[in-house]
């Protein structure tokens, strides 16, 4: 690498002041569209992040895990462990929306939305604040220490730091209602369990956002190693216009390219962009999270240039290929139905969904017990789940025992809004009846909504003979 | 002559590279133990934070524990057992997972296909 550094360039002078200019080149690279885009898709994340645990809604967090109560308030909805299948549900969609998107256009993920990305977007945007531009911290790293050095990277770590502590604050602000926590936190009032996951996350933020940055990507992440089986050819993803660009070599500024010569300059900037360091000009490489940063760097210079933006772009293969590009496929077809019909599952299921439940669970220490009249009796524990943001009064019914009778506490028990009641139930049906097993269902009923019934199936234990029990 | 200019563009490359000035800690590569470490640790974090969830939305750990015969509807104050007992089960997750995920790491970095 020094042989190729100490090689008498002939463009010594051209390279220099290509140098020069990467420069202010540079410096414009932010403001390209795709820079712009990942901004937003930064701002609007982030904004949501810190911002959701502070909106109310009905007089109490619109998002909320409360894990000691075991409820999720997702604004108008409570959600109990029962309703765990829609959480299931919503992974599910999430995945085969990755599935999708990649298929599409490559890794939109990683560049826009990952959190890895989004973090790190905002640590490297601190560190600009504190540090300078990249030349300017390569130049910091590399000189002594000094207290203007102690100063910016002192003022870095603080920045970090505490914004490290405030996205774990936050994190946990979703589980914790924020606004008696911060009101804790002030007093210094916290749980152990609050102040060890505001901790924990911080520090992950911080190494993760602060130092691991693209390593994170290229070897701990999964996504990046098996995204490639949802490419195609016909997958949109970016990529270096070779037929274009080569042979690479300098122009003459705002002159075209000199005769036998590709439109690439062979200035960098592409490489100098890219936060994981790579040159696209090598082709598609898995360390690429496509964040377009080259595309924008790349651009700018083609404009500087003169010739035509999009020398690195989103392109096909096949239409790098010179083949038509075809982004309609079976595969994305197949996809999209799958996505469409999963997500309108979803919304059906979660406005259909029963506004009560009921869990039963036999009596583990007796079996069975006959009555002084003969009658048989099993005893139950049941569980009334109350999802609504009403109270409502419960009645419960056997469906599949013939003439039995629920005896419990209290014929009709009354639940809060977003409660749970746990009440015993002695089910009885006379004797001779019946022997040995049988399954019937248990039925949940509110009395001022006699429309909507849930049951649950049980099991009636009688003897096997009438004498010999 | 081609030769030349990309042997030029290399080089230019090179330059660029090292004028990126990334902080010391982004450019150099992982050793292998770092690399196993980080896969491992982060493999096995998803997939304890899967399970946990799972788990303990199936089961309560309180009602775990009045069917192991404890009493413990008796005090409001038990509910924050809750969240102590979730993030003891996460971590007792994670670290069967890791043991789990380093094990297969180390076999099959080790297993007669390597050698």
């Amino acid at each position: 690498m020094s042989a190729a550094l100490d090689h008498p360039a002939p463009q010594a002078a051209a390279g220099a002041s290509l140098y020069a200019a990467h420069q202010k080149v540079y410096a414009r690279e932010v403001q390209g569209r795709f820079a712009r885009l990942r901004a937003l898709a930064v701002w609007a994340l982030l904004g949501l992040f810190y911002a959701l645990p502070w909106v109310r809604w009905n007089g109490r967090q619109a998002v909320l895990f409360d894990l000691p109560a075991r409820k999720f308030y997702l604004f108008g909805l409570t959600l109990f462990p029962q309703d765990f299948y829609l959480l299931t549900w919503l992974l599910t969609i999430a995945a085969l929306s990755l599935f999708f998107f990649t298929a599409l256009a490559g890794r939109l993920w990683c560049g826009y939305a990952c959190p890895q990305t989004v973090w790190t977007e905002i640590f490297v945007w601190m560190e600009r604040l504190t540090e300078g531009n990249r030349s300017q911290q390569m130049k910091l790293d590399h000189a002594p220490w000094s207290l203007a050095k102690l100063a910016r990277k002192g003022t870095k770590q603080l920045l970090w730091m505490s914004f490290a502590l405030f996205t774990g604050i936050t994190f946990v602000g979703y589980f914790s209602a924020i606004v008696p926590l911060s009101g804790r936190l002030v007093r210094l009032d916290v749980s152990f369990w609050e102040g060890f996951w505001m901790l924990f996350y911080g520090f992950a933020t911080y190494g993760n956002a602060g130092f691991l940055r693209e390593q994170v990507c290229k070897y701990m992440c999964p996504y990046a190693r098996f995204q490639s089986a949802m490419f195609d050819k016909q997958t949109l993803v970016i990529s270096y216009d070779e037929a274009r660009g080569e042979p690479r070599g300098p122009h003459r500024s705002g002159m075209p390219a000199p005769k036998g010569q590709g439109d690439c300059i062979d200035c960098t900037l592409c490489v100098q962009a890219c936060p994981t360091g790579i040159d696209i000009r090598h082709g598609l490489q898995y360390e690429c999270i496509a964040c377009a940063a080259c595309i924008d760097a790349c651009d700018s210079v083609m404009d500087r240039i003169g010739s035509p933006p999009g020398l690195v772009r989103y392109a096909t293969l096949a239409g790098l290929e010179g083949k038509p590009t075809r982004l309609l496929r079976p595969r994305i077809a197949i996809y999209a139905i799958i996505l469409g019909s999963l997500l309108t599952g979803f919304a059906y299921a979660l406005a259909h969904r029963m506004p009560f439940d009921l869990d039963v669970l036999r009596d583990r220490n007796t079996l069975f017990r006959e009555l002084d009249d003969g009658r048989i009796e099993n005893v139950y524990s049941v569980r009334v789940i109350n999802k609504d943001q009403h109270p409502h009064t419960f009645r419960l019914r056997a469906i599949g025992l013939p003439d039995a009778q629920i005896d419990s506490d209290a014929p009709a028990q009354r639940v809060p809004a977003e409660e749970v009641r746990t009440l015993v139930i002695r089910v009885r049906i006379p004797g001779g009846e019946q022997r040995g097993g049988r399954t019937f269902r248990i039925a949940l009923e509110a009395l001022d909504r006699p429309d909507l019934t849930v049951t649950s199936s049980a099991r009636f234990l009688a003897p096997q003979t009438q004498e010999n029990p | 002559m081609a030769d030349d200019e990309r042997a030029v563009g290399r080089a230019a490359a090179a330059r660029a590279v090292e004028s990126i000035g990334p902080a010391p800690a982004q450019s150099e590569d992982w050793s292998r133990l770092a690399e196993c470490l980080g896969v491992t640790l982060w493999t096995s974090f998803i997939a304890s934070c899967l399970e946990t969830g799972l788990i303990f939305a199936c089961f309560d750990p309180l009602t775990l524990g009045s069917a192991m015969g404890l009493d413990v509807y008796v005090a409001p104050s038990v509910l924050a057992l809750r969240p102590a007992i979730y993030a003891l089960g996460f971590f007792v997750f994670w670290l069967f997972t890791f043991v789990a995920a380093s094990l297969t790491a180390y076999m099959l970095s080790s297993g007669p296909h390597e050698s």
